[in-house]
């Protein structure tokens, strides 16, 4: 699951994107590296045997992501 | 009052596990709970160096870009292959020894240094070939960063490597599935590591 997201990012990335594809673009590389660290989470790091605790780190992953998407748009607007 | 006490007393872990079954939703959390902590400090510590590194761009963003089009993404991406399927091959050898395999514990264990060993060659590569161009720690602040975090990070591989080492010889279960959860959290910091800096335009 791990290489096929690696290859779904790297599918997204081989083209150089330009204007608002280009956000199109981060937005994807961002929402496959939250499904990247979902699964490391949950099958490797054996989190998924707690509701709880996939929950508050999904949710603490996905934050940081989209705050991360947020700096970005700012540096792409100026 | 000295009965609920003692009671309380005997019910405490001899054998230096934790008790997990009075920690409420800590005790939930699969392992070593001080692994968790490293983990989760980990996270904090390459999670604002991330966002500081998207913070430097917004002021910057074509400086940026340019410096960052000089980043090989092509071994970036292959370094991710390297370290997710190295995360596999610790998940394995601790499959491998709740299993009672010891033998093949080892073996997952060493394919797992090995690529380890191979991430660290590709980082080599980049850093030798940054350095041919005459590209260092001070020629950017996209370069300080991109030396910072990802040198930061080739030392947790580095130690990484150390630990499944040292946990081939003492290979208890607990040592491996601990040893194995230091390593999925260097393989999770690089995979939200590589898009912001290599891929993020």
């Amino acid at each position: 699951m791990l290489v096929v997201l690696s290859a779904a990012t790297t599918v997204l990335t081989i083209a150089e994107a330009q204007g608002a594809w280009s956000i199109a673009v981060a937005a994807g590389v961002l929402v496959l590296a939250g499904g990247k660290s979902r699964v490391i989470l949950a099958s490797y790091l054996g989190l998924a045997g707690s509701r709880f605790w996939m929950r508050a780190i999904n949710g603490a992953i996905a934050g940081f992501l989209m705050l991360a998407f947020g700096i970005f748009l700012i540096g792409w607007g100026g | 009052m000295s009965e609920p006490v003692r009671a309380e007393a005997a019910a405490e872990p001899t054998d230096g596990e934790l008790d997990h079954e009075n920690w409420g939703v800590l005790g939930e959390l699969p392992g070593d709970l001080m692994m968790w902590v490293l983990i989760a400090s980990e996270l904090l510590v390459f999670g604002a160096a991330l966002l500081a590194v998207l913070g430097v761009r917004a002021m910057d963003p074509a400086a940026f870009a340019a410096d960052q089009a000089l980043l090989d993404r092509t071994a970036g991406a292959l370094n991710t292959i390297v370290l997710v399927t190295s995360g596999l091959c610790a998940a394995l050898a601790v499959g491998a020894r709740e299993a009672g395999s010891r033998a093949a514990a080892r073996g997952w264990l060493a394919a797992a240094c090995l690529l380890g060993v191979a991430f660290l060659a590709v980082k080599g590569f980049e850093y030798w070939d940054k350095a041919s161009q005459g590209i260092g720690l001070e020629t950017s602040p996209f370069f300080t960063f991109y030396y910072l975090i990802t040198g930061f990070h080739a030392a947790h591989v580095i130690a990484g490597i150390v630990i499944f080492a040292l946990v081939s010889v003492y290979d208890s279960v607990r040592n491996i599935v601990t040893a194995a959860a230091f390593w999925h959290m260097v393989d999770l910091v690089w995979v939200l590591l590589f898009p912001i800096i290599y891929l993020l335009r």
